[in-house]
């Protein structure tokens, strides 16, 4: 038996591997005294693939058997190269409490080929999670995949048992959709996540009214998007994004680069595209300033702008586009503004804000707090510091990011101090406050 | 701006001298250092090295050892008065000293004094020396304490019918004292150890059906004293099929070795159950690997 269940785990684990979530936190899920696990923290990355992604999930296929016929998918109807089986309840079950009590995962991701139709696939993932919370006592993470089509009853059940569900777009546009996956339809995607965004809000409400209110898929909701298998630009992906956090209030959109699976012509031959992976790298920096940082859509990835800026990051481009919000003082500038300047993160705008409370921040105290002034050194200033390359030459600090030479000693300024800013452009875009 | 970095704020005296003669000896408990810090703020100096009871001092320049009593009541007033000021300074300070770093008691005392003198601001004002060593040694410690709830791996042992889940972790620092809370809540009714290989010492957890009232979850004992049972049966095809799954989910195409090692150095790998090979020797040896 153990030897059918290691060749399944195998092909099962391989067929997920696509799908690139693996957050475990977010949960509120306590353990009780005589369960096993728990999922409070801010979740734990067991490993790492040898690809640097991290493992935190036990993350497996149901079953790979599918009636679709998505050209991006390993698991598609028409691939004749893989071999097809399904576990049975039991052993996912049996597989994920042997490796949590191991202290191998955080929890269990589950998703599946769809076997039959959405409802007996979805009764499945659901069966798995209800076996583990209610026959053995499992408080870890569960992320249930939601079964495109699948109905309100199920979802309903399966966000009672779940941390996390999630529903893939997969495609960041409908027609490119279509293409490449000719059963599938945004209908069926957006439902369902319509569904689960409503469950979620109506059990925060009812938590706040009744603390003992049962809790709805408390890690929120997440998807993914494939980059690079469809002609879709930066600046749309990042649209389609940007609606799914404001309107379906999803936690996370994860951006999987197209891996080529071989042997289907619909999928374009991503060597024809940017390396998925480099724009992949790209996707997360300008997701990070929209969801962490209070940046707009428009100030990330300009109207029609096509791609994101290959040769540096979101926010040095974003800087390089608006030179004259530049540099900002670090002794003065409220924290959000220094979240803006490249090479800043939050970490680092705090400790700038900690230390200027009990006396003004210098240039060597910026190297001592550990701030990163590679990029920076050109956006901000100090009393002892004060750049000017940025007012008169953007294109030149490009050049020096670029080729690297922004390291090393601070460029002194030979002329003036620069003309005190006393209001940034009225056409600029303002930093939100906090 | 006026630089207001070394003026007090009105209400409190101002921050205590480190007296260059003045060394203290402690049981190297968390509440050890918070009763020094309690006696020598008495005395209105601050000591220039903090030692082992027990152990030969050095920093000092000769004479004055004060040797300070650990006092549960003193310790926890301590406590309070700092985690007023400074929500989580304690705890900071605490993941600091298990650092093991010399010096770093020193720096922990004066960054309490400070902030009792001059406000909360220079706990976390990194221009300040004592503040910025106490929170990157309580990040170093912290973090080494994440990596090994990510890391350690419970084996399955069965002696006398009971079974025991048994790990062993070569921590750079001495994490066990900040573990105990993580593992208890995850695992209360399993019986489990985690044994620090670097430095002889073991936390073990006791279910609360197997031991008395009153009794604590969990204690940090000499490993020696431990015995060892069986593996269990299916041990060995748990640890297969873990490995097998850890070979599944790399994608070949997107292989960074570069980047799986600055996740999981190294020094980890002996004691990681995807990193053993599959037959053969039960340990894999990173010197020759």
């Amino acid at each position: 038996m153990r030897r059918q269940v290691i060749e399944k785990l195998e092909i099962l684990a391989d067929a997920a591997k696509y799908d690139a979530s693996c957050a475990s936190s977010g949960g509120k899920r306590e353990n009780s005294p005589t369960g096993i696990g728990n999922s409070t923290g801010a979740g734990i990355c067991h490993s790492y693939t040898e690809d640097g992604r991290c493992v935190s999930l036990l993350k497996v296929l149901f079953s790979n058997v599918c009636i679709y016929d998505c050209a991006y998918c390993v698991s598609r109807r028409s691939n004749e190269e893989v071999t097809r089986v399904a576990f049975t309840v039991d052993e996912v079950v049996e597989l994920t409490m042997g490796f949590y009590k191991r202290n191998y995962i955080e929890g269990l991701f589950l998703s599946s080929g769809i076997f039959k139709d959405a409802d007996t696939t979805t009764e499945k993932l659901v069966a798995v999670a209800r076996s583990l919370r209610q026959d053995h006592g499992f408080n870890g993470y569960i992320h249930l995949k939601v079964i495109p089509g699948a109905s309100p009853e199920l979802l309903t059940e399966a966000g009672r048992l779940a941390d996390r569900l999630s529903v893939n777009v997969e495609i960041p546009s409908e027609a490119g959709l279509k293409q490449v996956a000719p059963e599938k339809d945004y209908d069926q995607v957006f439902g369902p996540m319509g569904h689960v965004r409503d469950g979620i809000t109506e059990a925060k409400e009812e938590r706040k009214k009744d603390r003992r209110a049962p809790r709805f898929a408390a890690g929120g909701q997440s998807t993914q998007l494939v980059i690079g298998a469809t002609p879709e630009t930066d600046r749309q992906i990042l649209e389609l994004s940007d609606g799914l956090y404001s309107e379906q209030k999803l936690r996370r959109v994860y951006y999987s680069g197209f891996v080529p699976l071989g042997g289907d012509d619909r999928v374009p031959d991503p060597e024809t595209y940017r390396a998925p992976l480099h724009r992949e790298h790209r996707l997360y920096q300008a997701d990070w300033l929209l969801r962490k940082y209070g940046f707009d859509l428009d100030e990330v990835a300009p109207p029609g702008s096509g791609n994101l800026d290959a040769e540096v990051d979101p926010k040095t481009s974003y800087a390089l586009r608006f030179p004259y919000l530049f540099p900002v003082d670090v002794n003065t500038a409220p924290v959000e503004w220094l979240q803006r300047v490249p090479g800043l993160g939050i970490r680092s705008a705090k400790r700038i804000v900690a230390a200027r409370r009990r006396g003004v921040v210098r240039w060597d105290d910026l190297r001592t707090m550990g701030v990163v002034l590679k990029r920076a050194q050109f956006f901000l200033t100090t009393p002892d510091h004060r750049p000017q390359l940025i007012d008169r030459d953007p294109n030149a600090v490009r050049q020096r990011i670029v080729g690297g030479r922004g390291d090393g000693a601070p460029q002194l300024s030979l002329f003036a101090p620069a003309p005190v800013r006393l209001a940034a452009p009225a056409s600029a875009p303002l930093p939100k406050a906090a | 701006m006026m630089d207001t970095k070394r003026s007090p704020t009105a209400a409190s005296p101002p921050a205590l001298p480190v007296d260059p003669h003045l060394a203290v000896e402690t049981d190297g408990t968390l509440a050890g250092l918070l009763c020094a810090y309690a006696e020598t703020y008495r005395l209105g100096v601050l000591p220039v090295s903090v030692g082992l009871i027990g152990e030969p001092a050095s920093g000092a320049l000769f004479g004055d050892v004060l040797r300070v009593e650990t006092q549960a009541a003193i310790a926890s007033r301590v406590e309070r008065g700092l985690d007023r000021l400074v929500p989580g300074l304690v705890g900071r300070i605490h993941r600091a000293i298990l650092g093991e770093r010399p010096g770093i008691e020193v720096a922990a005392l004066r960054l309490a004094d400070t902030v009792r003198a001059e406000g909360a601001a220079a706990a976390d004002d990194w221009t300040f020396e004592p503040a910025r060593e106490v929170a990157q040694w309580s990040g170093r410690v912290g973090r080494e304490a994440h990596r090994m709830e990510a890391f350690v791996r419970f084996e399955r042992h069965v002696a006398d019918g009971a079974e025991t889940w048994v790990a062993t972790a070569r921590p750079e620092y001495h994490v066990l004292p900040i573990l105990h809370g993580h593992f208890a809540a995850r695992y209360p009714t399993l019986a489990w150890r985690i044994v620090d290989v670097r430095r002889g010492l073991a936390l073990v957890h006791t279910p609360a059906m197997d031991r008395a009232a009153g009794d604590p979850p969990t204690r940090i004992v000499p490993a020696v004293t431990l015995g060892l049972g069986d593996e269990a049966p299916d041990e060995a095809a748990y640890q297969r099929m873990w490995r097998a799954y850890f070979q599944a989910v790399t994608i070949p195409e997107r292989r960074n070795l570069a980047l799986h090692l600055r996740h999981v150095p190294k020094r980890y790998w002996p004691y990681l159950t995807e990193k053993q090979p599959t037959v053969g020797s039960p340990r894999f040896d990173a010197e020759a690997g």
